[in-house]
Parts: structure tokens; C-alpha cells; sequence
């Protein structure tokens, strides 16, 4: 009944301090959006870059109707629809099994999932290369005639993919499938459902917005991925438009007003989807977490347990164990041997690390841009969280499309959209201009991830407190935020690892003093040199993976 | 011989000299303010770590200049220098990279710095272009093949074998619009009187991978046995013991050269100086070849360590083949023959 | 003192869920709020609590005006003197009982040993005084609707606000908490308001209970008032159950009904159709056969329901068919009478 806005009380302003505040978000992300935006706006109608003789024209528009680029957008959309449903499918059974079930290896498993999140999708897919191109390792050793695998095709893209998302997935998932309470699927039990038909009736149903949430998070990975098809889809003659618009900016001749066009055209599509998305949720959302018996009775597994470590195992093999062990063994040859008692054993590679300074360089630089910078990325977004799904002041709706905007860009054209209006800017050449690109960028992933969670926060809870005396601020830090933990942890470790594995909008406005981890290690691997590619990125994953320990065991005190 | 009739014989000698003492003395001065400035802005499209252990070796020499390196690919280092440079926001000292015509507009836009370096005279002219243009080494492409699938007798030797249907499905190159020495290669190959390649190529199985890097990491593995390479990447392989051959084809060899030149405007302009010059000497010429593996274009330098030198080749560089108009031309009819905007 | 309210309204989109309503509350008295769902009780309660902004009148809170809409003064929840006890109860999961019930007195600034002490009694005060170090999620329902009286209760404010607090609990629960509420109420002496829709919480609790409907007050009174006195067939049945018989009102407290038996009633009505409205506890049942008179009804016992202390019949006679409480035991199928006293029939307008 007191739904139509959020209660009442917040149509007044709630004071001057959240009304300024609201207002600086809204100008911090408006400069941070709108300006590479609004560069790639002005590029899509030139006919060639910043700084080289151009034109006004409508060309390029006009080409985004060309057949070429039709068929690759179907390519796209059916490789990523593919890879969306079942990526959610994944991660929804994995978070469920770890949270709501006694399955008894959650530790390891979501230790498996961290971990394979660091991986970025050049590296598990250079481990797949190993493993199942025609003269991979399973080809070799299996010797079966008709069971040949290609994994330069449509279907081994959307495997790779697949493997890489689904701990997106997860980590998005993981917030709303722990704090559902308990009592909603029993009163399924109660009602004589059994396990899969609770599942299916009532928890997947409650979970309509986070899981809805998760599948558009996945499309549009799937659909900015840029390296796992250029690694697999190119030699099999597979296209997508992450691919063409490298093709189309990084290649001469380059034509990047189409790669504008495109970009822009990829975004509006999706910003569609996300107001849709939005619009369906709001129908549905109820919240799961009130302040009465929260509380999660772990369901028992019973028979189905073997089955549930099977598939585990499975997921845990071939996403993470598999492609470490090729990395390992890359990291340690000079060159690729199928059979590890033939290969040239070595500890050059590691050793080259060490010998530039450029890559010294980036591990600080990797630091500062993806830790320090994750911080304001989840304090933005968990602001534009609250203001766009609790208190909802005037102009909300502008504030929330303006945050949803980034999410259909790819990666190469908003790195193309920040070297052309920051190169005019003196913090051009500096960390700060990654850490904005990346803020922006991925800005998305932390109002999805905070907003999830938030829709879920009863009301009441809020209520009580101002009830009891507190003002919005004193509320919003002893009650929400606290309650929010769960999500603040797994939006931290979503905007770091996004950061870490960047490399295409980082590849256009990096300088030598600002190069990233991920640039150095995609540099030596696109020039073949798969066995430093794989040494750094062992390291990089050991250094980061006992930091971000470190980090998720540090308790949340505001 | 009377003095005076000496003294008159000696003076060009004596002019030459003085010219020549004056010179260095310029020079001098222009190391000094190098060193100085103590600072480098490097910009360059040398796979990693190549290019760090080719500056590692002028550092050898010039210890007193650090060296910052912002390593890129040809393309992509051309798109950065044209957006940074007319916003001046550009802070390279020195840039390396493929030959690509957008080069000459930039001389001619007097982006690029004209100067003599004193190691310029002893190259061939045609490497010296506008003395804006500094034209230190080529990259050429050949034909590689798997050692350990495909016979010594049966490599190919010619570009014409690498259409042979025996190799269906296993042969692999970069495409035409990745790289300018693959359009200088299929250029070649026009020249060479071949027609409809394209579609030959796409009818016989062909493979695209990122860079001849991945076509050579293909080869390795088995993924190809037959494969249109430029160097470095290839020659790095064999360097380390690979199982990959190259055979460079007598009838051309299609090779794209490398300028390197100093901005016109810089933040040290001294420092960029001296490292082109430097590139340009006999040490830092061996050193690159060393590293890179392709042969460097100072007379006198010995042939590359593992690969034949230019010296009985037929090479044909890009700038006596392509433009622009036939570039396009080129990556056109790939795209179209293999389905791509 | 007290609760002041005139001329409230609330709208939401279109619809008026308040509509220009007044009442004032006594201090220390309780007062419900008792009407079925979608009547604005429970907006009404909350735009007290200032979690809802009306759109017109004025509200005090113990003097102070905390709302009116003439001077466009508001004042926040967080500063009118208020306890509020949720539906859901509200019980935050991240937090002891202990933090729960402190809350209120460290939003204020209150010292340490001061929040330990008033605490502690307010958990005693509610039954869980071993509480204290429990985690919230650990309670049972029962002690979680506790912990939120405590929480309201532990800084003493002006007014107490309750929505729907029992709604949630089992029967027996129900009927034990019900005593205990009106127990602490009346130490307290706090003025409350009191939203439900269980007429028995709100007979058994109120001061006074005052009867909504469709944003609207129907009527305003003690409970023995409303019981015995509705003003309409709605609050009739809001307020207890009740039995309707048609009839036609001929003289001031004189109706026959179809069947030509005779109602005298001690109110007086406007002559012409009305509804009789008699309690079901009203109706004095017997087997014997009675004297043809006035306020007797014959009759056959349909139905019995047993209900541990008493029986419930329902008994069909040419008028309608009552339901009837008695502690006699009668078979179903027995013939039986039906009389009422004059006093205990109201006519109310059909």
C-alpha cells in the first residue's frame, strides 16, 4: 500500500546533508559518464580520430545497417544469450549449493570460484587453446578419431565463456541467496513441496531481480568480451562485435567513427534492456529479508550429494584447476610441448618479470588502480544504490539511467571515448585517469550488485530506527550498512577483479608510468610470448589473491 | 712536395676535418644536454621484453638517461601519437614502429623533428627519408612450417606452395588488416601475377591467429603445420630450440622497414637525439638485430644469428608497392571474402 | 497531552485513504485503531510516527505540533518522542538483544552505565531480562514481538505506537501477551495507540476504541459503548459477532419481523425497515415451551460447536438464523426458544 514511492518521509528532503550529497553523486557521475560519452558521440559523426583531418558525416550510422555488421551482431547475441542463461544457471546452483544446502565443501568451493575469477579471459582461454585446439593436449593424448576437439568455434567460445562468467554470477548471486530467509521455502515444505519444486516455486521466483539482475550482468560480459573470441573465435573464422571494433580501432586503416557508432548503438540497446529489466522487477520484488527470523536452515542433500560434488568438481576442474595447471606449465617451458617429458624446462620466464622495469612498474600501478580505485567505484555506486532504490529524490530516474549507461560499452570503446576528452585534461597521462575510466566503466557492476541487496532490506528495519530516534545518516550507518555487508564485500571483490583484468579500455590510455598488470601481461601474450604471460600471471594471482584475503577477513566498521 | 702546394692539398682535408671537429663538438653538446635532462619518453611497437633488453644495452652505453618505455602496437601507436601530438599532450622523445604512410603527413605536417644524426651517413639514402625519417631495420615475411609434421622435403619453399591442397585445413597467417607487412606480402603476390588469393585461401582452410606470434605458437603446437610469418616471433621460437623452419622464397621477399624519429616537439628533446642516434650506430644497430632477429639496414652489420640476411634476397620493401588506395583495396576484398564489415 | 490529531488526509495517487479525520487521545490512555484491512489505520498510525507526510491537518505528540499542514511545519520521526513496535517487529538481525533495546538511548547520546541499567529493565519489564547477550536471530517469534516492546519502551517516550503487534503469534501467545501489553501500559501510563483488526485485542486492550472504515471514523467510543451501542451494522460486526434480522420498525422501539413475531427494543428508531442486532451471547435458549410474547423467537438448533467452555448453536427461525452461545447442551435438531431482553436489541439502519 506505502510502496508507490519508498515512505513518504523521503519526499520531503531529508535534510540539506542528503540532499547535497545526492547532488554531488549526481554531478560525479554525470562528469564521469557523459564526457567520453559525449567524445564517442562527436566521434561517430567524423570520418576519421581527434587529430587527424575529419568531416562531419552520417556515414558511419549508415554502415551499422551493413550485413557484415548485422550478421556479427546475431553472432554476438546468440553466443551471449547462450552463455548468459547458463552462466546464471551455474552460478545460481553453486551459490544455493554454498549457502542454502549442507553441502560439504563450500570453503573450497568458493575458494575455487575466487580464485578463478582472478583469471582473466585471455588466460583461460590460452589455457583452452592448450587443452583442446587441434593440436592441443586432449587431441594428442586421446588420439580418438571422431572425437576431435576445435575449440576455435561458436561453441568453444561459449564454453570459455561460460567458465569465466559463471563466477560473476556467483558473486552477484551470492548476497540475495544468503540473507533469503529460511521460512519462505519451508512454508513450501510445509506445504508439501519437495526440494525441486520449492526450488523452482518459491526460491527462484523470490530470487526474480537478483537472478534477472545476474542474467543481464552475464549478457553483457559476454557481449564485451574481447579477448576469449579474438584468442578462439578468429581462427575459426567466428566474429563478434568486441572483435570487430578492435578490428575496426586497432587495425589501420582504422575506422573509429564506426567503432563509436557501434559502441554507442551496443549501449542504447542495452540501457533499453536495463530500464526493461527494471521495470519487470519492480512488479516482483519482494523483500526477503525482514527483521523477523532471518535465519538460512541449510537444506539436506542427502543421496544427491555425490551429485552435487560431482558437478562441483567438474566446474572447479575445468575453470580452475585445469587451466593452472596449463599456466604452470607454460610459465615453466620455452615453448609448447604436448607431452610435459619432452618439454625444455626453464625459469626464464619468471626471471624476465623481474628484468623489466616497466612491469615492476605496473604491479604498484595495479595496486593503486584497481584496490584504491575499487573503493571509490563501490562507494559511488553503493550511493547511487540507495539513492535510486530507497530514497528516490527527485531526479532519480535520471541518476540511475545515467549509472546503467556504461554497462553495454565495450571495454576498447570507452577507453577510445577517455582518450579523447581526457587528452586535453592535465591528468591525462596520470593513475587518475585509469581509475576514472574504470570507476566508470564498470559503475554497473557495483549499483547492480549493492542494489540487489538493497531491494531487499525491508522497510521497517529502516523505520525502526528512525523510530527509535536515529536520523537518516545515523540509520543508514548502524542499521543498512551493516546489513548491506554481505553485498559491499562481494561488490568490493567484483569492481577489484573487473579492474585487474582490464585490458582494453586500459590498452588506449595507458603510459609507460601508468601501465597496469593487465596491459603487461596482454602485451607479452599477444606477441606469443605464452610463457612470461603465464609467469606474471601466476604472480599477479598470488600477490592479489593474499591481499583480497586479507581484505574480505577484515571486519566492516564504519 | 713544396708546403704551400701541401698546405693546399691538405685544406679540404683540414676543412673536413675541422667541419668533422665541429660537428662532434656539437654533438657533444648535444649528449651533455641529453644527459642532462637524464630522462627518456620511448615509444615503441617491439613485442615485449625484446624491448627492454634493447634498451637495456643503450643504457650500457648511457647510463645517465632513464628510459621509459611505452611499448604499443603499430596501429594502435600510430592512433595514440595522432591524438596526443596536435593536442600536445604528447611526452614521447623518440617512437619506433612499422612503416604506414600516415607517417609522411606527419613530416609534412611538421610533427616530425628534421636533423642529421651523425650515424645517418653511413646508411643507403633510400633509408633516410627527408632526414625526418630514419629507416633502421626491416621486418620481411617468410614461409614457416612444423618441423615435426611436415617433411624437410615437403616444406614449402615457394609462395605458390602455400596454396597446395595438401595442406587443407593446416595452413594459418595473420590477416590483412591486423598488419601492414601482411598487405605489403599479398601485394607481393599480385605482383607475382596470383589472383583471387582470398578466396584460394579460404577454399583451402585458412586460419587467422593474433599476430605472427600466434601463428608461430600454432605452429608449435600443431594447431597449423604451414604458416605465413614475419619475424621476430618466428625467429625467437627457433632461437629456443622450437620445432618451426623458414624458408625465405627466392622469388621476393616482401619486407616492411622500421623508421624510427624524434617529435618535433618533446619534453627532452636532447635524449631523443642521442637514442636515435644510438639506434643508428654499429652497437645499437647489432643490438637490435640481436634482440629482434630481423636484419637491421646499416651496411656492415653481419647477417642475423639464425636467419639468412638481405644481402641475396629479393626484397621488396613497402614503400615501393603500397598506398594507401591499395591497402584498402586489399583489406576490402578479405573482409568481404571472409565475411567481415 | 497526549495525541492531538484534526482534519487528517492522506491520498495516495487518487485515492483518499485518510479522510479529514479527528480524535484526540488522553495521556496514558489506549486507544485503538480497529477497522479491516485497507481502512487507514495503519496510515494513520504511521503518519503519527512521521513515517508518512499527510497531505493536510495538523497532528500533536504531547503537546508539540509535529505536523500541520496550514504552517507547513514537520517534524522528522526521528525527532518526535515516539516507541513504535512493527508488524514484522523489525528486530535487527546484525545486532544483540542488547543493541537492539539500547539503540534508542545511544541515538540519544545516553552514558554507558545509564543504557545498561535502562535496558536491563526493560527486558525484565517484558520477560527476558537472561536475554541480554542473545543474538537476534536466535529468538523465537514470541520473544522477538518482546525485544521491539522493549526497544519501544526503554527511553520513556511520549507515545507508543503499535501496529499490529500480535498479528504474527499463536493463539495461546496471543491471549498471554495481550494481558501482558495491557499490564505494561498501564504502568507506564504512556498514551498508545493501538492498530488491529482483531476486535478481542482491541475490546480487551482499549480505553477506547475508535472504529475505521474506508478512511473514515464510524465511531469513537469505550468498548462496552461500541459492544453494546453500535452506531451501524459495520461497527456491529467489527466489534463482536453479531446477529441481523430483518425487520420493519413501526413505533419507537417497536419492529416486527416477517414472520409477525415482535421486537421491543430500549433505543429508540425512525420507523420503516431496519436491521435487529442481537449478540449471540444475548440470546437465551431454552427447550421449554414459552409464553407467546414479545422478543421470543421459535426455533430448530441446526448446528453445535463445541468450545470448551461453552456451546455455539446456530438456530433456524422464520427470521433468520442466529448463531447462540450457551453453556446448556442441547442436541442438534431440538426444537427450541429463543428470548432476548429489550435492552439487549438494537435496531440499526438497514
Amino acid at each position: 500500500m506505502s510502496g508507490a514511492r519508498s515512505s513518504a518521509f523521503s519526499d520531503r528532503s531529508g535534510g540539506w546533508l542528503i540532499n547535497a550529497i545526492f547532488v554531488a553523486t549526481f554531478l560525479i557521475t554525470a562528469f564521469l559518464i557523459v564526457t567520453p560519452l559525449a567524445a564517442l558521440l562527436h566521434g561517430s559523426f567524423q570520418t576519421g580520430s581527434p587529430g587527424t583531418k575529419t568531416v562531419f558525416t552520417f556515414k558511419n550510422w549508415a554502415d551499422l545497417g551493413s550485413g557484415n555488421i548485422i550478421h556479427t551482431l546475431l553472432t554476438t547475441c546468440f553466443i551471449s544469450i547462450v552463455t548468459a542463461v547458463f552462466s546464471t544457471l551455474g552460478g545460481a546452483g553453486l551459490t544455493w549449493l554454498v549457502y542454502r544446502s549442507d553441502f560439504r565443501f563450500k570453503r573450497s568451493l568458493v575458494a575455487a570460484v575466487g580464485l578463478s575469477f582472478f583469471f582473466p579471459g585471455f588466460i583461460l582461454a590460452m589455457a583452452w587453446v592448450i587443452l583442446a585446439s587441434p593440436g592441443g593436449i586432449f587431441n594428442d593424448l586421446l588420439d580418438i578419431e571422431w572425437l576431435q576437439f576445435d575449440i576455435y568455434s561458436i561453441t568453444g567460445i561459449i564454453w570459455i565463456q561460460i567458465l569465466h562468467i559463471i563466477p560473476f554470477a556467483f558473486f552477484t548471486l551470492r548476497g540475495p541467496m544468503i540473507s533469503m530467509d529460511s521460512s519462505l521455502e519451508e512454508a513450501g515444505y510445509a506445504s508439501g513441496a519437495n526440494p525441486w519444486a520449492v526450488i523452482r516455486r518459491v526460491t527462484l521466483p523470490l530470487m526474480i531481480f537478483p537472478l534477472l539482475s545476474s542474467l543481464l550482468l552475464c549478457f553483457v560480459l559476454s557481449v564485451e568480451q574481447f579477448a576469449i573470441p579474438a584468442m578462439v573465435g578468429i581462427p575459426g573464422h567466428v566474429n563478434t562485435l568486441a572483435t570487430e571494433l578492435y578490428l575496426l580501432t586497432s587495425f589501420s586503416p582504422p575506422n573509429t567513427g564506426l567503432a563509436a557508432a557501434v559502441g554507442l548503438a551496443m549501449s542504447a540497446v542495452t540501457g533499453l534492456s536495463i530500464f526493461l529489466q527494471r521495470q519487470i522487477v519492480r512488479r516482483h520484488s519482494a523483500p526477503t529479508v525482514t527483521g523477523r527470523g532471518y535465519r538460512v536452515r541449510p537444506l539436506t542433500l542427502g543421496r544427491w550429494r555425490f551429485l552435487a560434488d560431482a558437478i562441483c568438481l567438474f566446474y572447479v576442474a575445468m575453470s580452475f584447476i585445469i587451466p593452472a595447471l596449463a599456466l604452470i606449465y607454460t610459465s615453466g617451458i620455452k615453448f609448447f610441448v604436448a607431452n610435459p617429458f619432452e618439454a625444455a624446462w626453464t625459469w626464464r620466464n619468471y626471471g624476465q618479470i623481474w628484468q623489466s622495469p616497466g612491469t615492476i612498474r605496473s604491479f604498484w600501478n595495479t595496486l593503486v588502480v584497481a584496490g584504491g580505485g575499487a573503493v571509490l567505484g563501490l562507494t559511488l555506486g553503493t550511493l547511487i544504490a540507495w539513492f535510486t532504490h530507497r530514497l528516490k529524490p527527485r531526479g532519480y530516474q535520471a541518476l540511475d539511467a545515467l549509472a546503467s549507461l556504461p554497462f553495454g560499452i565495450p571495454g576498447i570503446v570507452i577507453g577510445l571515448g577517455f582518450l579523447w576528452s581526457y587528452v586535453y585534461l592535465p591528468i591525462y597521462g596520470t593513475l587518475l585517469v585509469l581509475v576514472f575510466c574504470y570507476v566508470a566503466r564498470f559503475l554497473p557492476y557495483a549499483t547492480e550488485t549493492i542494489g540487489a541487496q538493497v531491494v531487499q532490506l525491508d522497510k521497517s528495519l529502516e523505520e525502526a530506527a528512525w523510530a527509535s530516534g536515529a536520523n537518516r545518516l545515523a540509520s543508514f550507518r548502524r542499521i543498512i550498512l551493516p546489513l548491506l555487508r554481505p553485498a559491499l564485500q562481494s561488490g568490493y571483490f567484483l569492481l577489484f577483479i573487473a579492474y585487474f583484468r582490464e585490458v582494453a579500455a586500459a590498452a588506449l590510455i595507458y603510459t609507460a608510468s601508468t601501465q597496469v598488470l593487465s596491459i603487461s601481461i596482454w602485451a607479452f601474450f599477444e606477441n606469443a610470448n605464452w610463457g612470461v604471460a603465464s609467469a606474471l600471471s601466476i604472480v599477479t594471482t598470488v600477490i592479489t589473491v593474499t591481499l583480497m584475503a586479507t581484505v574480505m577477513r577484515a571486519p566492516l566498521k564504519v | 712536395m713544396p708546403l704551400a702546394r701541401r698546405a693546399l692539398l691538405a685544406t679540404p682535408f683540414i676543412a673536413a676535418a675541422s667541419r668533422a671537429i665541429a660537428q662532434s663538438t656539437d654533438w657533444d653538446k648535444v649528449v651533455d644536454t641529453a644527459n642532462k635532462q637524464g630522462h627518456l619518453n620511448l615509444t615503441h611497437n617491439i613485442p615485449p621484453p625484446l624491448g627492454d633488453q634493447w634498451v637495456a644495452e643503450f643504457n650500457k652505453e648511457f647510463p645517465k638517461i632513464a628510459v621509459e618505455a611505452t611499448r604499443l602496437g603499430s596501429s594502435e601507436l600510430m592512433q595514440r601519437f595522432n591524438t596526443e601530438y596536435p593536442s600536445g599532450a604528447s611526452q614521447t622523445d623518440a617512437c619506433l614502429t612499422l612503416w604506414d604512410d600516415t607517417l609522411l603527413t606527419w613530416a609534412s605536417n611538421g610533427w616530425v623533428k628534421t636533423w642529421k644524426p651523425p650515424e645517418a651517413a653511413a646508411f643507403d639514402p633510400k633509408y633516410v627519408i627527408h632526414d625526418q625519417l630514419f629507416v633502421i631495420q626491416v621486418i620481411r615475411s617468410s614461409l614457416a612450417s612444423s618441423k615435426t609434421k611436415v617433411k624437410e622435403t615437403e616444406a614449402p619453399k615457394e609462395w605458390t606452395d602455400f596454396f597446395n591442397p595438401k595442406w587443407k585445413d593446416k595452413i594459418g597467417m595473420d590477416p590483412p588488416w591486423r598488419s601492414v607487412a601482411v598487405q605489403q606480402m599479398l601485394a607481393v603476390w599480385h605482383e607475382q601475377g596470383m589472383r583471387d588469393v582470398a578466396q584460394r585461401l579460404k577454399e583451402n582452410g585458412v586460419r587467422f591467429f593474433n599476430g605472427s606470434a600466434g601463428v608461430v605458437q600454432a605452429l608449435i603446437r600443431g594447431d597449423i603445420w604451414v604458416g605465413a610469418v614475419i619475424e621476430p616471433p618466428v625467429v625467437n621460437a627457433m632461437g629456443d630450440g622450437a620445432p618451426v623452419r623458414v624458408y625465405y622464397p627466392a622469388s621476393a621477399v616482401p619486407a616492411i622497414g622500421t623508421p624510427a624519429f624524434v617529435p618535433a616537439k618533446s619534453p627532452n628533446p636532447e635524449a631523443g637525439m642521442v637514442f636515435l642516434n644510438w639506434s643508428m650506430s654499429v652497437k645499437g644497430q647489432q643490438a637490435l638485430q640481436d634482440v629482434m632477429g630481423s636484419p637491421v639496414t646499416r651496411p656492415g652489420i653481419g647477417d642475423p644469428k639464425l636467419v639468412p640476411g638481405i644481402a641475396h634476397q629479393k626484397v621488396i620493401l613497402s614503400t615501393e608497392l603500397l598506398n594507401p588506395e591499395k591497402q584498402k583495396a586489399i583489406v576490402d576484398e578479405w573482409r568481404q571474402v571472409f565475411g567481415l564489415q | 497531552m497526549g495525541i492531538f490529531v484534526k482534519g487528517l488526509v492522506k491520498r495516495y495517487g487518487g485515492k483518499t485513504v485518510v479522510d479529514h479525520i479527528d480524535f484526540e487521545i488522553a495521556d496514558g490512555e489506549l486507544v485503538s485503531l480497529l477497522g479491516p484491512s485497507g481502512c487507514g489505520k495503519t496510515t494513520t498510525l504511521r503518519c503519527i510516527a512521521g513515517l508518512e507526510t499527510p497531505d493536510g491537518g495538523r497532528i500533536e505528540i504531547d503537546g508539540e505540533v509535529v505536523f500541520d499542514s496550514a504552517s507547513g511545519r514537520v517534524v522528522e520521526p526521528y525527532h518526535r518522542n515516539i516507541g513504535m513496535v512493527f508488524q514484522s517487529y523489525a528486530i535487527w538481525p546484525h545486532m544483540t538483544v542488547f543493541e537492539n533495546v539500547a539503540f534508542p538511548l545511544r541515538v540519544r547520546g545516553a552514558k554507558a552505565a545509564d543504557i545498561t541499567s535502562r535496558v536491563s529493565r526493560a527486558l525484565q519489564r517484558v520477560g527476558l531480562g537472561a536475554f541480554h547477550d542473545r543474538s537476534s536471530q536466535q529468538l523465537s517469534g514470541g520473544q522477538q514481538q518482546r525485544v521491539a516492546v522493549a526497544r519501544a519502551i526503554v527511553h520513556e517516550p511520549a507515545v507508543l505506537l503499535f501496529d499490529e503487534p500480535l498479528s504474527n503469534l499463536d493463539a495461546r501467545l496471543r491471549d498471554e501477551t495481550r494481558a501482558e501489553i495491557r499490564q505494561l501500559q498501564h504502568d507506564l501510563k504512556v498514551s498508545t495507540i493501538y492498530v488491529t483488526h482483531d476486535q478481542t485485542e482491541a475490546l480487551s486492550l482499549s480505553d477506547r476504541i475508535l472504529v475505521m472504515h474506508d478512511g473514515l471514523i464510524r465511531q469513537l467510543g469505550t468498548p462496552e459503548a461500541i459492544y453494546a451501542r453500535p452506531n451501524d451494522v459495520f461497527v456491529a460486526e467489527v466489534v463482536g459477532t453479531a446477529n441481523f434480522f430483518n425487520v420493519i420498525v413501526t413505533t419507537d422501539g417497536h419492529a416486527v419481523t416477517p414472520g409477525g413475531a415482535t421486537f421491543h427494543s430500549s433505543c429508540l428508531s425512525p420507523a420503516g425497515p431496519a436491521r435487529a442486532m442481537i449478540r449471540p451471547d444475548r440470546l437465551i435458549i431454552s427447550a421449554t415451551v414459552p409464553a407467546p410474547g414479545p422478543n421470543t423467537l421459535q426455533g430448530i438448533i441446526r448446528q453445535r460447536l463445541f468450545m470448551g467452555g461453552h456451546y455455539e448453536y446456530v438456530v433456524e427461525t422464520e427470521a433468520g438464523s442466529p448463531r447462540v452461545l450457551s453453556s446448556d447442551e442441547f442436541a442438534e435438531q431440538t426444537p427450541v426458544v429463543l428470548s432476548f431482553d429489550a435492552g439487549d436489541c438494537i435496531f440499526l439502519p438497514a
